[in-house]
């Protein structure tokens, strides 16, 4: 009987640690779930999974029941169904049914397991849902209607972005809340705003807050010309939503996704991988800068991703001087539209230009609103649209997405190198800044241009976040890099960087999970589909293909529209219209998060 | 056996020395009011058969007390009480093996009010 489990009168093997649940699924068993999440919340909460054991009386979770020798399992008895109905039901009347105007339309994990156990959701059409309080952010927004309390939210809160914003409120057991502290929005709560919350909510209750009447408004507007720009990571992930599957190579997707902001009615399209060119030339520099002059404190820190400033802002501000001061790719790009872009090149005045920028992340929302974000009294950016956001927009134009005809856009602002490109995955811009610092410095041409050993996403453990460390030889000093993507893994790396263990030179901090392409504004994909940690690597290698493949210049110092911006209107990298347009301060935020 | 002297907390554990066990048929509401109020204190609100389902097992036996009970308002709670089986710790198990005995041995109890008939 060793390693050998009956199920429904069959036997199955299996191995130690697996769970009743993981046998089913290894073998096509239909088990529903609701709160589990593998790895991350394996609490048997809903009690959707459970199934019948032989000599047990009661019915166990199947999620976070071991797999035994000998044991006898069924999934489909009367017992187990009536029980899952009934359980599910329970669930049905605390929930606000308004699927129609829900965020999670079409997605709801909820609505598709009552439905696959033939649940109707009308008697319940006219629920209030447990609570009716909104709790409206600038990055995330959460409907408590909504909540089923499945509890997924606040495990991937305190497991991967680390900040516990979002707790259990179990003072009262027949009420329970899920929510971060009482009377503050995320933001104030102490949020990253990194949005993982978002990606494993079963239901609509926890959303970004939509930009998208903003932009249809902006659109609208005669008087607006709207230009857009979108980063990395969303075209590594944008065909999902239209039938195309996981790790789709770019150059399958790009055109598609010009043409289809094209059909939307955006005036000019730009792209934030030129942003991340022109990042790697104020950012590199600015390292060169620390390394070789003592300009500033090392290790530097990169910060292009707000989730990490947000972490760094709130959670270890004695760091803050390690951080880089240049702005994020796609601030840099609404910087440079409004004054270098409309000046010499669209011929526009700024105040009638309006930017949005398509992005996999929903800290970027909260980004464009910080009050440091603007030049010449004009907003960098405008608008921030998730890539699900551009999805429905897409959608609800009944463009065809899939049958789109290739488009190039003409903007200068939309050349980019491959260095551009793999800003998306966790190591790229770290990648991308080794590429453009190793031939700055040394003035020869690097060997070999990928550095494998920083690239996060291909390592087996970056479902969580994790650190990645290498030595590189730049002429005669060997730069110790590390690249850290998670909240979990920054909250070490701090701990690392606290204690001193460890010399660094340059470190690379990402809010997400290996990275942009795993942002908390892409795609959803259930994890019964795909684990996270496949997500994220097909989407970095569709970067890195593009990369290695696809573009042929790989460095961000090469690229020739970048440098004609500094020799028209920039000057000297690190200069001061650069510093003026293209850098920023960052500052200790208070996070309410006891 | 005196059938009102037992609390509803032990009627499972009397039930397995003696099938027979009843409740009080005077006071058969009441106490299993008490008995689920004293046992709502004690969910830990984390899993769903007992967070939500006690609690609507104590609004059913309240209908049904008041002469409002129905075949579908019996067999409704009847099933949320089987349904405590898949409770996540023992105060939904418990509570829901207490309140099966109940069932079994007081179904009679139910039977007339479901019909509009005054079972107090």
């Amino acid at each position: 009987m060793a390693n050998k489990i009956t199920i429904n009168g069959k036997q199955y093997s299996f191995t130690k640690g697996q769970t009743i649940l993981d046998v089913c699924r290894a073998n096509e068993i239909y088990v529903p779930t609701l709160c589990f999440l593998k790895d991350i919340n394996e609490v048997g909460f809903c009690r959707v999974c459970v199934v019948e054991v032989k000599g047990s009386k009661d019915l166990v979770s199947s999620c976070n029941t071991k797999a035994k020798a000998g044991m006898e399992v069924v999934t489909d008895s009367e017992q187990v169904i009536e029980s899952r109905k009934t359980t599910l039901k329970l669930l049905a009347e605390n929930h606000n049914f308004d699927c129609v105007h829900c965020p999670k339309f079409g997605k709801c994990e909820f609505l598709k397991v009552l439905t696959e156990n033939k649940i109707s959701i009308a008697p319940y059409r006219n629920n209030p849902g447990r609570h009716t309080e909104r709790i409206e952010g600038i990055g995330i927004c959460q409907d408590l209607s909504k909540c089923i309390l499945c509890r997924r939210c606040v495990s991937v809160c305190a497991k991967i972005s680390s900040t516990k914003t979002l707790k259990f409120r179990d003072a009262n057991g027949l009420d329970p809340i899920v929510s971060p502290n009482p009377g503050f929005t995320f933001e104030d709560a102490g949020c990253i705003d990194c949005g993982q919350c978002i990606k494993e909510c079963p239901t609509g209750a926890l959303y970004e807050t939509s930009h998208i009447e903003r932009v249809k408004d902006a659109l609208a507007d005669p008087k607006k010309f709207v230009v857009v720009q979108m980063a990395p990571a969303v075209r590594s992930a944008l065909g999902e939503e239209f039938g195309f599957p996981i790790g789709t190579p770019v150059k399958d997707i790009q055109g598609k996704m010009y043409r289809a902001l094209n059909d939307l009615g955006f005036d000019d399209i730009t792209d934030t991988n030129w942003g991340a060119d022109l990042t790697i030339i104020e950012e590199g520099t600015e390292f060169i800068n620390r390394l070789t002059k003592g300009t500033g404190p090392l290790p530097m820190f990169t910060s292009c991703s707000p989730g990490w400033i947000r972490y760094i802002e709130q959670y270890a501000p004695e760091f803050l001087p390690n951080l880089s001061s240049a702005k994020s790719p796609h601030m840099m790009v609404g910087a440079m539209i409004k004054s270098y872009y409309a000046e010499k090149i669209l011929k526009k005045d700024p105040k009638d230009i309006y930017v949005v920028s398509i992005m996999p992340c929903t800290a970027k929302k909260y980004e464009i609103a910080r009050p440091e974000m603007e030049n010449d009294g004009y907003r960098n950016v405008d608008a921030v649209l998730t890539t699900r956001e551009l999805a429905k927009m897409i959608k609800e134009k009944k463009i065809d997405f899939a049958k789109l005809e290739d488009y190039k856009p003409t903007s200068p602002l939309a050349e980019f190198t491959g260095a551009g490109t793999i800003f998306g995955a966790t190591g790229g811009v770290m990648e991308a800044a080794l590429r453009s610092v190793y031939e700055i410095v040394t003035g020869q041409d690097l060997p070999r241009l990928e550095f494998e050993g920083v690239r996060g996403a291909t390592s087996d453990d970056a479902a969580k976040g994790n650190i990645k460390e290498a030595s590189v030889k730049v002429g005669d000093t060997t730069v110790n890099v590390a690249v850290v993507h998670g909240g979990a893994a920054i909250k070490e790396m701090i701990n690392i960087l606290k204690e001193g263990k460890k010399q660094y030179h340059f470190i690379e901090f990402m809010g997400c999970p290996g990275g942009c392409v795993n942002g908390g504004g892409q795609p959803f994909v259930k994890d019964e589909v795909m684990n996270r940690f496949e997500v994220a690597r097909r989407r970095a290698k569709a970067l890195y293909d593009q990369d290695a493949a696809d573009t042929p210049l790989r460095k961000s110092h090469k690229n020739a529209s970048v440098l004609k911006a500094y020799e028209d209107f920039l000057g000297e990298p690190n200069g001061h219209t650069a510093h003026k347009y293209l850098h920023t301060t960052y500052s200790e935020k208070k996070s309410n998060n006891a | 056996m005196e059938a009102q002297k037992i609390e509803v907390g032990s009627l499972y554990d009397a039930w397995v020395n003696d099938a027979s066990v009843k409740l009080d048929k005077k006071n058969f509401f009441k106490l299993v009011d008490a008995y689920i109020a004293e046992q709502e204190k004690e969910i830990c609100g984390k899993c769903v058969p007992c967070r939500d389902g006690i609690p609507h097992i104590r609004a059913l036996f309240k209908e049904i007390g008041e002469g409002n009970g129905s075949d579908e308002k019996v067999l409704e709670l009847e099933t949320l009480i089987r349904n405590l089986r898949s409770s996540r710790c023992t105060i939904g198990l418990s509570v829901g093996k207490n309140l099966e005995v109940i069932l079994n041995n007081n179904f009679e109890l139910l039977a007339p009010v479901k019909e509009g008939k005054d079972g107090k």
